[in-house]
């Protein structure tokens, strides 16, 4: 599976220069917009992930694998996961685009395609969970302290909307300054 | 019509700063420190105890001028300078290390071609 020489590097030398893919047909605008959101989404997804897993790894002594609490945070793994892999394959290959470099623009594209079928697999795993529990999980949504105060929770999304403002300080910079 | 419009895109050239005579290339140069800004943001998302500020900030400059300076030497692309970025400042702190293991031994055999204490084979 040489990248060089693979039809993907060849589609892309004979493709007239440009500074974006061709779907994007030149939208200098839109391409940054596809490089904020999909780098953005990426780390958003890497925090998730790493937040869900540590509280599944850090409480797993008080809580049982089939509770309802640890379901709810594989559910939410797995989708973070399949957020995860799939934007940070389209990041992938959206960074590393070069009209100069055919050769890395068929390794990132090819990559895209074997990434996104890891990242369905996340997805199904989660949907699967979400269906197999769940009656025992709304079951136990149900109990008395109804109303969830989540509105003095903002600042925990401090960090979170930093990384926004940087991912799109960075594809602001990549498109306007190169 | 595209074609022209394509041609003119394409020709359009990067920005260069220029610093202390050093051409650093503004794409990369921006992206690896907003990289790293980024990847320490969410490394210190889970700190347990009272958050050191000062401390934050300084590794984090620390690890945005390595970043940097490996961008400008290297003369990277974007993609290389998000990589770079994100692994300097992954390793956060243990830059220092790293650099300190590679120095102690030069700062040794500097010390000892200085005083002659090499001993003879």
């Amino acid at each position: 599976m040489s990248a060089a020489n693979s039809l993907a590097a060849k589609v892309a030398a004979v493709s007239p220069p440009s500074l974006t893919p061709a779907s994007f047909n030149n939208d200098q605008s839109l391409y940054m917009l596809n490089l904020f959101l999909m780098t953005a989404g990426f780390f958003l997804g890497v925090m998730m992930v790493g937040k869900q897993v540590n509280r599944i790894w850090s409480q797993r002594l008080f809580d049982h694998p089939l509770d309802p609490v640890t379901l709810y945070r594989l559910i939410l793994t797995c989708a973070a996961a399949a957020l995860t892999l799939r934007c940070g394959a389209e990041a992938l290959y959206l960074w590393n685009w070069n009209s100069h470099e055919p050769a890395t623009v068929a390794r990132a594209v090819m990559a895209k395609r074997w990434i996104d079928p890891i990242a369905f697999g996340f997805a199904l795993i989660w949907m699967t969970v979400s269906t197999l529990g769940e009656p025992g999980i709304e079951h136990q949504l149900r109990k008395a302290p109804l109303p969830v105060d989540m509105w003095s929770r903002w600042p925990a999304l401090a960090r979170a909307l930093g990384v926004i403002i940087f991912s799109f300080i960075a594809a602001a910079a990549a498109v306007l300054l190169r | 019509m595209s074609r022209v419009v394509a041609a003119g895109a394409a020709a359009s050239v990067p920005v260069v700063w220029d610093f202390l005579g050093f051409h650093f290339q503004a794409g990369p140069t921006v992206v690896a420190v907003c990289a790293v800004i980024i990847t320490r943001l969410i490394l210190n998302l889970n700190t347990q105890g009272h958050r050191r500020i000062v401390l934050d900030i300084a590794v984090t400059s620390l690890c945005a001028l390595v970043a940097v300076l490996m961008v400008q030497s290297m003369t990277l692309g974007l993609f290389g300078a998000g990589m770079i970025a994100i692994g300097i400042a992954g390793m956060g702190l243990g830059v220092i290390e790293v650099i300190k293991r590679r120095m102690s031994g030069r700062l040794e055999a500097m010390l000892d071609a200085l005083f002659g204490t090499t001993p003879k084979p």
